[in-house]
């Protein structure tokens, strides 16, 4: 799953998968700012056939919280969620 | 560029990836198009959408985009990035909800007169943009598209004619956008609320991404949209195709002449037999709009036209064709005689056949000529080929209606050509008129479109706009003049352009075009021996003729030469008028209208 998640991340934000580590997370790489973010969620919902509400968009902001959430585990309170993303 | 063999993605975010590796790669030929982007709302992530529809129609572009909500700040100040960027087109979009956002939020507003104010104030507000915008930028092209909000300010109402249900909002934005249109050739009007509304508003939007981004369009939106930008840019810049070469059996009607007989075959007001009607109807359509109609088919010739002669259900007759192989040679053989027979280059081909393998055969022999991928089923063929952005044009000018006429006519000529004895005979026997006049205010446009469409009788393919034009027309050091034919044949409408500038005592001829349809009829002949004319009554000395060489105007080469130019260097061609004369040819009558 995460594999498969670094290759929709990888053709989404046009960089190599190698530069996509297990710990990435928002605006901690290339062209995963907000509006990047938009079209990660667009992508990945395409990817693997699921709905992402709007709240759960906002917060799903690291491959460690997208890896658990795409599992089936939902938002996985245990795990650090970067701050909440405001646009505009 | 467009690459031959590669099918493009449908899916709208493969379409941003691939414009994203469009934007990473180097154009290979043209220089690409500046366009920038103005708009109410957020459009950050439109560029590879944007690039990515034009290189589906052959166009190379750069996009700079505006912060969203600063479309007047941009605008108006002359010294602004918008203008730094220098762009050739200008985009601006402005959402109705955003125009309009307070009565969107209050419609009891709508019954006030605030409401009337409001409209008028941004009514004014874009005309003014508009203005500025061609007035900084002389040469580009200002795109703007009506609007289709996704909602309705008061959707509880249903009455659609209730003032507070804001229904007629767009219906009164869209004519004064259109009415921008009236203001410049150079504003192009896009009818996105058009072109939304049949497609499906709804579909273009996610309210997902308008809370966290302030995105009014989704990934098919910008898409979408995208694409309507880039058909009416290509078309803005004539790239229109000129030729439909259409096959018979199994695209104009259903089943094969030769072998089931004309009372089998599915034409007619029955079932499927109305689909292939209509795909005529629509053929007949763009020969009335100025595309040449010609038929490539695999058949035994009088079995092909006893259809068009004998069944009743045929839309149209032999006479919307301008050429006709019906032979059993292979189809690019069949599609180069075309060419040569209109004397029309093979890009400006449009190949119509049911058969994949015919299809494949031509995409190969030919690639310069495109074949579109005809639906398998005959229920989607004449959708389809109203859909197709190859023949679309913003305006339809005299000369597009007439032109399949013309070419119809063409062929006539060609065959009376040979039957001529000499060629000179063939010229008298044509009984030609030609018409040499001034450039004026309704001829603009048509000299515009050959500046921009003519490649192969160009001596210096400058592609001049309209524009460019008339700041031709204002200098009192130029004379502009184009040529328009009659002959027993009918009318070909303005075919040729001339334009001198006299600087001491030389007459630089900085434009000599003509269509290729008119030419070896000694029409060019006598319109160089007019411009010398022109030069001697500005007692010019000297007439200087220029060629320019590009891949498609090797046939000029030689033309002042020819007529006894000297070639001074430098692709310079001197002609002495004190010395030497050009003569009229004697068999050729001639009227001019020039303006004082």
């Amino acid at each position: 799953m995460r594999e498969k998640i670094k290759e929709v991340m990888s053709r989404t934000f046009d960089i190599p998968v190698s530069d996509i580590t297990d710990d990435a997370k928002i605006n901690g790489i290339p062209n995963w700012d907000s509006l990047g973010h938009m079209l990660l969620m667009l992508e990945l919902e395409a990817e693997f056939g699921v709905s992402i509400s709007t709240d759960d968009m906002t917060n799903l902001l690291s491959l460690d919280l997208l890896n658990a959430y795409l599992q089936g585990n939902g938002l996985d309170p245990g795990l650090e969620n970067p701050a909440r993303i405001v646009q505009n | 560029m467009k690459t031959m063999g590669e099918t493009p993605p449908t899916g709208a975010l493969e379409r941003r990836r691939r414009g994203i590796e469009l934007m990473k790669t180097a154009p290979d030929d043209a220089t690409p198009i500046k366009l920038a982007i103005l708009s109410t709302f957020n459009l950050d992530v439109i560029p590879p959408f944007l690039v990515e529809a034009l290189d589906r129609q052959g166009l190379r572009a750069n996009v700079w985009l505006g912060d969203f909500g600063q479309i007047a700040q941009s605008i108006l100040d002359p010294k602004s990035a918008l203008y730094k960027a220098k762009p050739d087109g200008v985009i601006i979009i402005p959402a109705t909800e955003d125009l309009f956002g307070s009565l969107y939020d209050d419609p009891r507003k709508l019954l006030t007169a605030e409401a009337d104010v409001l409209f008028q104030e941004r009514a004014n507000e874009i005309k003014q943009w508009v203005q500025v915008i061609l007035e900084q930028l002389p040469n580009a092209v200002c795109l703007i598209p009506t609007w289709k909000a996704e909602h309705l300010p008061l959707e509880y109402i249903l009455n659609p004619t209730a003032p507070n249900r804001g229904q007629e909002l767009d219906d009164k934005w869209s004519t004064v956008v259109c009415d921008l249109g009236a203001i410049s050739p150079r504003v192009v009007i896009v009818d996105w609320a058009n072109h939304s509304t049949r497609f499906g508003i709804k579909a273009f939007s996610d309210p997902r991404l308008w809370y966290l981004g302030r995105m009014r369009l989704n990934p098919d939106g910008l898409a979408e949209i995208s694409d309507q930008f880039a058909k009416h840019i290509a078309a803005y810049r004539n790239m229109a195709k000129k030729v439909a070469v259409v096959d018979l059996d199994n695209t104009m009607w259903g089943g094969i002449v030769g072998e089931d007989g004309i009372s089998r075959l599915i034409l007619g007001e029955d079932g499927l037999g109305l689909a292939y009607m209509d795909f005529q109807c629509e053929l007949r359509k763009l020969h009335d709009a100025g595309i040449i109609l010609a038929i490539c088919s695999k058949n035994n010739v009088d079995d092909a036209w006893s259809v068009f002669d004998q069944h009743e259900a045929m839309v149209l007759e032999r006479s919307h064709f301008a050429s006709a192989q019906i032979n059993w040679q292979d189809k690019a053989t069949n599609l180069r005689e075309i060419s040569r027979e209109l004397n029309l280059g093979l890009d400006s081909f449009v190949f119509f056949d049911d058969n994949p393998v015919e299809r494949d055969w031509i995409r190969t022999a030919l690639p310069e000529v495109e074949v579109p991928e005809l639906p398998q089923d005959p229920a989607y063929r004449p959708q389809f080929l109203r859909e197709m952005s190859c023949f679309q044009r913003i305006h339809l000018t005299q000369e597009d209606t007439q032109r399949a006429d013309s070419y119809k006519a063409q062929g006539f000529r060609t065959q009376l050509k040979s039957s001529s004895a000499s060629l000179d005979e063939f010229i008298t026997s044509l009984d030609q008129v030609i018409k040499i006049a001034s450039v004026h205010a309704g001829s603009l446009a048509r000299a515009a479109q050959m500046c921009q469409r003519t490649n192969q009788f160009n001596l210096t393919t400058q592609r001049h706009t309209v524009a460019d034009l008339e700041k031709m027309c204002a200098d009192p050091n130029q004379e502009l003049y184009t040529v328009a034919v009659k002959d027993r044949y009918g009318d070909s409408g303005i075919t040729g352009l001339g334009i001198l500038r006299f600087e001491g005592d030389i007459g630089h001829i900085d434009v000599f075009l003509m269509s290729c349809r008119i030419l070896g009829r000694k029409i060019e002949d006598t319109f160089i021996a007019f411009l010398a004319d022109r030069a001697r009554k500005r007692d010019a000395l000297w007439l200087n003729g220029y060629f320019y060489p590009t891949a498609k105007n090797g046939q000029v080469a030689d033309f002042y030469e020819s007529h006894g130019f000297t070639n001074s260097g430098n692709g310079q061609f001197l002609f002495d008028l004190a010395q030497s004369d050009l003569k009229y040819p004697s068999n050729v009558q001639f009227e001019i209208e020039v303006s004082a």
